[in-house]
C-alpha cells in the first residue's frame, strides 16, 4: 500500500536514502556492460576495469585486508563465521550484536560466550580479560550499534584477543562510510554493507580478509580463470567470489565509497540528534553514532505507527534484528523506538522531529485524550 | 477490501493493514464489537484513534482516511485476517 505523501526518513541505520548520485550513476552505466573477468577481449576488461578501481575505493574505506565483494554484510558475516576453520571450540559475541553475527554463530554448533558490558552496552575490557574463557578462538562484535549507535573499543579488544591466542571478526554495518577510514587494528575479517552509512545501492557488500586468513568457502563455482582446478583458487578475492559479479552493485559502491571520503562529521550528527530529541523530552540511549533509542511511552510499533501517520515521520520499532542487543538493554520485551540520520538529514528535518516528537510525548501523557 | 499482512518485529502478533472502500469516520468506530478501551486524538495534525479489544487486536488509524492497521495478538494471530476482516465490515456497515 504505497501512499503519496512525502515523509521524512529517520531510519538510515536501516539504509540511506537518498542515496549518492554518483553512486546511482555508476550503476546506471555499469548495467549496460558485460560480466568482468570472463574472457579476454576488451568489453570485459572494461567491465574489470570498474571492479579493481571499485575494490581499491572501497580498500580505502577499510585498509585491513583484501577486499572481497559479497552481496551484503549478512552474506559477509555468513562467510566468516561459518567458514572459520577449525571451527571454533568457543566463539566470543559482543554484547549488541545483530542477528547477522548470532545465527550463524548459533549455527556453528561452537560454544558461545557473551563479552562482558557496561549497562550501555560496551565492552568491560577489564572484566572481559578477568573473565576470558581459555578456549575461545574467535570472536565477532559488532563496531557499532544499530540500536543505540554506542561504538565498541575494537583496537583494544583485538590486542587482548590476539594476546590470548584469538581472532577477532568485526560486523561494521553501522560504521563503514562514517569511521572512515576503519582503523580497527590487527582484525582477521571485516564485513560490511554498500547501503547503510556508504550510501551505496543494496545488493553489495564487502568481507575484507587480512593476509594470511583463508576460510572455507561457502558457494563454489566459475571465477573466470582457472577453470581445469578441481577447487576455487586458495587466494582471496577469487576463493570468495565465485559466480557473476554484481557489476551494478559493485560499481556504485566504489562510487559510494569515494565519496564517503568528504570528512563528514558523524559525531557532530549525533550530538544534533540527541539533541532533537532531548528537546523534546526524551532521554536518548545514544552513542557516537547518529543512531539512538527511545522509550516512546507507549508501543514502540504504536509509535511508530502514530508518527508515519500524522506527522510523516518514518521510524522503526522493535528489536531492530538485534535481540541480543535489547537483552543487554533490558528492553527484549517490547523492543524500542530508533532514531537514525544520515549525511542528507537537515537541520530542517531534525525540527520536524521533534515536533513529532513533541506530538507523541504529548499523546502518551494523556492516553485517554478523546 | 485491500489487506496487507506484516509479521510483527518481536516474533508474536500480526500486524493486518487494510484499507477500507471509504474513509473511517466516527461512528465507524462505535461498531468495533468488544472495544474496551478507544483513543480518539483531535488535537493531532490529523486525528489519530486506536481501539483495544482485550486479547483479540488493537486497531489504529486516522479519522477521515480510509487505511487502518490491526495489531492481532499472539493468542489468535492465525485468525488475524478474519478477525480484521470481520471488524472492518461491521466498521463499514451502513447506519440502521
Amino acid at each position: 500500500m504505497s501512499t503519496a505523501r512525502v515523509s521524512t526518513y529517520f531510519d538510515h541505520a536501516a539504509t540511506s536514502v537518498p542515496r549518492w548520485p554518483t553512486a546511482i550513476e555508476a550503476a546506471v552505466e555499469a548495467a549496460s556492460q558485460v560480466t568482468p573477468g570472463r574472457g579476454m577481449h576488451g568489453m570485459q576488461q572494461v567491465a574489470m576495469a570498474v571492479v579493481e578501481r571499485a575494490r581499491a575505493d572501497v580498500h580505502a574505506l577499510c585498509p585491513t585486508g583484501t577486499v572481497c565483494f559479497m552481496s551484503g554484510a549478512t552474506h559477509a558475516l555468513n562467510q566468516a563465521i561459518l567458514g572459520w576453520r577449525p571451527a571454533p571450540r568457543r566463539i566470543a559475541l559482543g554484547p549488541m550484536v545483530h542477528n547477522a553475527v548470532r545465527r550463524p554463530a548459533l549455527a556453528c554448533g561452537s560454544l558461545l560466550w557473551t563479552l562482558p558490558a557496561t549497562a550501555q552496552g560496551r565492552v568491560d575490557l577489564e572484566r572481559t580479560a578477568g573473565e576470558w574463557p581459555e578456549d575461545v578462538d574467535l570472536v565477532v562484535i559488532s563496531h557499532g550499534s544499530n540500536v543505540t549507535g554506542i561504538l565498541q573499543p575494537v583496537a583494544a579488544l583485538v590486542d587482548l584477543a590476539r594476546a590470548r591466542g584469538a581472532e577477532v571478526i568485526v560486523d561494521a554495518a553501522q560504521t563503514a562510510g562514517y569511521v572512515v577510514p576503519l582503523d580497527l587494528g590487527d582484525v582477521a575479517l571485516v564485513a560490511f554493507s554498500a547501503h547503510k552509512g556508504v550510501a551505496g545501492l543494496p545488493g553489495a557488500g564487502a568481507l575484507v580478509v587480512r593476509e594470511g586468513v583463508r576460510l572455507e568457502p561457502l558457494i563454489r563455482g566459475g571465477v573466470g580463470h582457472d577453470s581445469s582446478a578441481a577447487d576455487v583458487p586458495d587466494e582471496p578475492p577469487a576463493r570468495y567470489e565465485s559466480g557473476t559479479p554484481n557489476l551494478p552493485g559493485i560499481a556504485a559502491f566504489g562510487a559510494a565509497a569515494r565519496a564517503c571520503q568528504d570528512g563528514w562529521d558523524f559525531r557532530a550528527a549525533s550530538a544534533a540528534l540527541v539533541s532533537a530529541v532531548e528537546a523534546a523530552g526524551f532521554a536518548p540511549l545514544s552513542g557516537a553514532l547518529p543512531v539512538v533509542s527511545i522509550d516512546p511511552g507507549m508501543a514502540p510499533d504504536v509509535a511508530e505507527d502514530l508518527l508515519d501517520r500524522v506527522f510523516d515521520v518514518v521510524t522503526r520499532s522493535g528489536l531492530h534484528c538485534s535481540p541480543s542487543a535489547h537483552e543487554t538493554l533490558g528492553t527484549e520485551s517490547s523492543g524500542t523506538l530508533r532514531l537514525s540520520i544520515g549525511r542528507s538529514t537537515t537541520p530542517a528535518d531534525l525540527e520536524t522531529l521533534t515536533r513529532a516528537l513533541i506530538g507523541l510525548r504529548e499523546v502518551s501523557s494523556h492516553p485517554g485524550a478523546d | 477490501m485491500e489487506v496487507l499482512v506484516q509479521k510483527d518485529c518481536l516474533g508474536g502478533e500480526r500486524k493486518i493493514e487494510v484499507r477500507l472502500p471509504r474513509a473511517v469516520e466516527l461512528p465507524d468506530l462505535d461498531r468495533v464489537e468488544g472495544c474496551e478501551q478507544r483513543t480518539v486524538l483531535h488535537s493531532l495534525p490529523r486525528p489519530f484513534f486506536r481501539l483495544d479489544v482485550p486479547g483479540s487486536f488493537s486497531l489504529s488509524g486516522i479519522i477521515g482516511e480510509p487505511r487502518v492497521r490491526f495489531t492481532v495478538r499472539l493468542a489468535v494471530r492465525e485468525r488475524a485476517v478474519e478477525l480484521a476482516l470481520a471488524a472492518c465490515e461491521r466498521m463499514m456497515e451502513p447506519d440502521p
